[in-house]
């Protein structure tokens, strides 16, 4: 009989302790107690107000001899590291001043004279120019017009705006284009 | 032909009349023809109008 009442006090205890009714220990409350804390509002603070003066204008007027930290500053502060360059560079005075001579026109030939010409005429409306221009197109077959003597004085071929475009029919639109646009 | 320019055409026969009409040379004349302009025997000259 005291067995069994030995052995019923010890499984209520067991139980007791499971629940959780018998208080944890003061070790384990120490942790949540150190974290509270209280804060009082009394007021706002700013921090100053940030001014910024300058004293000059522009970049500084003097040069940081002394700086050693930078590598902005390494190269024209510290020694060179080329010791066999240290002779300066040669310089050469202008002892011959030469007055400016006026040169004589430059030489076009005919097919350049007729493109300026062009140019120029190109400003003006189309039906403002007259009809017996110099600036004449010539057409036909390509032996004909690159002839010895076929293109005469103020008259142009349209072969320098018709590059080659590597297939027939990039080259008959380009030809199209650029024959109605003459 | 945009600017109304005469050109003259350099591929003639004997006669004065444009030959070797082939190629984009036929299609370019017959764009000029079309658009109103005439050829000159005479002068080789194709010229907006009736010439």
């Amino acid at each position: 009989m005291n067995e069994v009442k030995r052995v019923l006090i010890v499984v209520l205890s067991f139980l007791i302790v499971l629940l959780g009714v018998v208080q944890p220990s003061a070790s384990s409350l120490a942790v949540s107690s150190a974290t509270a804390q209280c804060y009082v509002y009394d007021g706002h603070h700013h921090s100053a107000a940030w001014t910024c003066v300058a004293t000059e204008r522009g970049p500084p007027r003097t040069k940081d001899q002394d700086s050693t930290s930078g590598t902005v500053d390494r190269r024209s502060n510290r020694p060179s590291a080329r010791s066999d360059r240290a002779t300066p560079p040669v310089t050469y005075g202008y002892d011959n001043p030469r007055p400016l001579v006026q040169v004589a026109d430059i030489a076009m030939p005919t097919e350049g004279r007729a493109q300026l010409r062009s140019a120029a005429l190109s400003s003006q409306a189309p039906g403002r120019v007259a009809t017996n221009t110099a600036d004449r197109v010539v057409i036909g077959k390509m032996a004909d017009i690159t002839a010895d003597g076929a293109i005469g004085s103020g008259e142009r071929t349209l072969l320098n705006q018709l590059p080659d475009l590597g297939s027939v029919e990039a080259n008959w639109a380009q030809n199209e284009r650029v024959s109605y646009r003459r | 032909m945009k600017t109304g320019n005469p050109s003259r055409d350099v591929s003639i026969d004997a006669l004065g009349n444009p030959a070797n009409n082939t190629g984009f040379l036929y299609y370019e004349r017959a764009v000029l023809l079309r658009e109103g302009w005439s050829f000159n025997p005479a002068t080789h000259l194709w010229s907006p109008g009736a010439g």
